[in-house]
């Protein structure tokens, strides 16, 4: 199959995911609670741990969560909202 | 500000509750309104601990420090504020230093600068306990004039609390779980409708739902409703 244009994201290597997410969760100045409670609020399955190894730069996680934790990232400081969205 | 006066106006405290989310909120809030209302000269930390009987115990504080005054009382189970919820009566340190039943007390936040301690009982229905602890970094703060300024304030808590402690009945989630909670049904729901219509797998289903989501600029979360929603409406105009 053709590869299709939205994800060539995730063609960036794991390595550079895992480093950019750990950037920006440390700029972005969320507590890891936070991040994960969300991050699970939007379909995620890892746990905190490896969550925690993955911020640290120690593991990888699937492609798919990975690209959660960074929806996560995004969504959380779009707007500085903590609940996920739609109440 | 209303120093001579330290009792908040009832529609002050029922706009709170009102406006507070959850229990926790509302006693933040509450412990917030205390120490602006009795802070005189020197500002003055406060802290508001409820206790339920079989529930969580919820501590609010007026600002860090005060919180970490009241969690040293937890790490040692006693504390001026632990007696006087538990024994519904006043507790006063003029001088903590000097004084020789709460020297281990004492000693456990020297390091925070508080001088003398005041922990007065709010009266509560029965199944919770509570009170307000008020700190100060200096000495002479807690003269009988204040004491008793305190202790009024406090009682003019107590309706209020007694109504916040019925509206908010055992919570054991906070809300940002809550959300958490709903927000992850709903996007379950959507995989699994998405798996259903294309017998794709799991990953592909969210794979699809974050594509949408970026692509519209919605977030994930809103995009799971709006598949939800729409095959709620395909099914109804079907039958």
């Amino acid at each position: 199959m053709d590869t299709e244009p939205w994800e060539a994201s995730e063609y960036y290597g794991e390595f550079d995911q895992r480093l950019q997410a750990s950037c920006r969760f440390q700029i972005g100045n969320i507590s890891l609670d936070r991040l994960w409670t969300y991050y699970f609020g939007i379909g995620g399955n890892a746990d905190e741990l490896a969550l925690e190894a993955y911020l640290n730069e120690l593991l990888a996680l699937a492609p798919g969560q990975m690209q959660l934790v960074d929806t996560a990232l995004t969504e959380l400081s779009s707007d500085g909202r903590t609940e996920p969205a739609g109440q | 500000m209303a120093q001579s006066d330290a009792v908040p106006t009832a529609e002050q405290l029922q706009d709170l509750l009102l406006e507070s989310p959850g229990f926790t909120e509302f006693l933040l809030g509450l412990a917030t309104i205390s120490a602006s209302l009795l802070g005189g000269d020197s500002p003055m930390l406060c802290a508001i601990t409820v206790e339920r009987d079989g529930g969580p115990s919820t501590v609010a504080s007026s600002n860090d420090a005060a919180r970490r005054l009241d969690e040293k009382q937890y790490e040692f189970d006693d504390g001026p504020c632990l007696t006087a919820l538990r024994q519904q009566r006043t507790v006063l340190i003029p001088d903590l230093q000097s004084d020789e039943s709460w020297q281990h007390y004492a000693k456990a936040i020297s390091n925070e600068g508080i001088r003398s301690v005041l922990a007065v009982p709010i009266q509560t229905d029965d199944g919770s306990k509570c009170a307000l602890n008020c700190y100060s970094t200096e000495l002479g703060t807690f003269g009988p004039d204040t004491v008793a300024r305190v202790e009024s304030h406090a009682e003019s808590l107590s309706r209020i609390l007694r109504l916040a402690l019925r509206m908010h009945a055992e919570d054991p989630y906070p809300e940002h779980l809550r959300s958490a909670f709903k927000s992850r049904a709903i996007v379950d729901a959507a995989i699994a409708l998405i798996m259903m219509q294309n017998h794709c797998n799991r990953e592909s289903a969210l794979r699809l739902i974050q594509v949408a989501s970026r692509h519209s600029n919605k977030r994930l979360h809103d995009i799971a409703g709006d598949i939800l929603d729409r095959a709620g409406r395909m099914d109804q105009e079907g039958r």
